[in-house]
């Protein structure tokens, strides 16, 4: 992992993901993030014309299944203070981390072991589907810190997940 | 290309897609006052200092607009304040607003207390927003994936509540913040 160090503006931040073969899926190509094949990611990054920002690979137990990436968005509303917005880039290793954020155009940056309650630059993420798949519940309460509570599943970063209720058995039909 | 999502403050009567007039207040002041208004620096229609009792604002309706779809999804949306007072006397109270034939927009006859009863729209009893903070933020119910754009998610409604104690001028300004996750 390597951190650069010049300050940039975010609308030039696009990720790349690499694959163990050489190719490279990129963000600013029209690739989607729900679209990285984690079971070949070699690598991601988060890239600006002629710089990498941040540089995460896979190993030490994270495999491309792991890889979480968010670009949020924080919008100020009121003009007494500092107020706008502010843009970070958040990727990492979920369950395991360890998790990034970035802001580019100040090029401050946070780096923790797990994502946090509440808001912020490194606050939790919610997962999207194709993330949702990345742990099985099995996986998810055996190999990892995580519990069940109330059909949701509550990861030790704080991400939950919400089980899929199953199917309600059709009603008897009136006669 | 990333979303644009904009805040917008709904006035006027409600319709099913809110208030009849949405004004864009990204980044920018948007007074409270007794009026249904959006105001940058006007300081008509103040609300009077009681009395006895409390005066209320209008409510403040906002909600978030995508106008530029996301290439992904745009979810975790939160609410939060930067919990600085807004003098003694004032509170600032507001709740999250999504039940109701209006998409939670419930506009009020009059300058009254923003309480479940009197907003139908309400989610749950108004909370005093300086306890919503960046570590303890409201999360906003919604979503948008592409191709999709158009406003989406809970409203966040809040008015300004003005007791005896209060002193005359305009209140400090503070900061509210919407986050969201885009992928």
């Amino acid at each position: 992992m390597s951190l650069h160090h010049t300050g940039i503006p975010a609308t030039s931040v696009y990720w790349e993901a690499e694959y163990g073969d050489g190719t490279v899926l990129k963000e600013a190509a029209g690739g989607l993030y729900r679209q990285i094949d984690r079971s070949a990611l070699k690598a991601f990054r988060l890239v600006a014309p002629g710089e990498i920002l941040l540089e995460l690979f896979v190993g030490d137990g994270r495999t491309g299944h792991n890889l979480m990436y968010r670009r949020r968005t924080m919008m100020g509303l009121g003009s007494g203070k500092p107020s706008g917005k502010s843009v970070w880039f958040l990727a990492g290793w979920v369950p395991q981390g360890p998790v990034f954020s970035i802001q580019p155009d100040t090029m401050q940056s946070h780096q923790a072991a797990r994502l946090t309650e509440g808001a912020g630059p490194l606050g939790v993420v919610q997962p999207i589907p194709a993330e949702g798949e990345m742990w099985t519940l099995d996986e998810l309460l055996h190999t990892s810190d995580a519990k069940l509570v109330n059909e949701t599943i509550v990861l030790p970063t704080g991400m939950r997940i919400s089980l899929p209720r199953p199917p309600q058995p059709p009603r008897p039909s009136a006669r | 290309m990333a979303a644009t999502i904009i805040i917008e403050r709904h006035v006027g009567t409600a319709t099913a897609d809110g208030g009849t007039t949405k004004t864009d207040i990204t980044s920018i002041n948007t007074r409270a006052s007794q009026a249904d208004a959006h105001k940058t620096t006007e300081t008509t229609d103040p609300i009077p200092i009681p009395g006895a009792g409390t005066n209320y604002s209008f409510w403040v309706s906002t909600r978030l607009s995508c106008t530029v779809t996301p290439t992904g999804t745009v979810n975790n949306v939160k609410w939060y304040s930067d919990a600085a007072s807004f003098g003694t006397g004032v509170t600032v109270v507001g709740a999250k607003a999504s039940t109701g034939a209006t998409v939670g927009y419930r506009i009020a006859a009059s300058a009254i207390q923003l309480t479940t009863g009197n907003h139908t729209g309400l989610d749950a009893t108004p909370v005093n927003v300086t306890t919503l903070t960046s570590g303890s933020p409201l999360a906003i119910t919604g979503s948008i994936t592409n191709p999709s754009t158009g406003r989406f998610g809970d409203l966040f409604v809040y008015s300004f509540e003005v007791g005896t104690s209060a002193t005359a001028g305009a209140t400090s300004q503070n900061t509210f913040t919407w986050q969201y996750d885009e992928t």
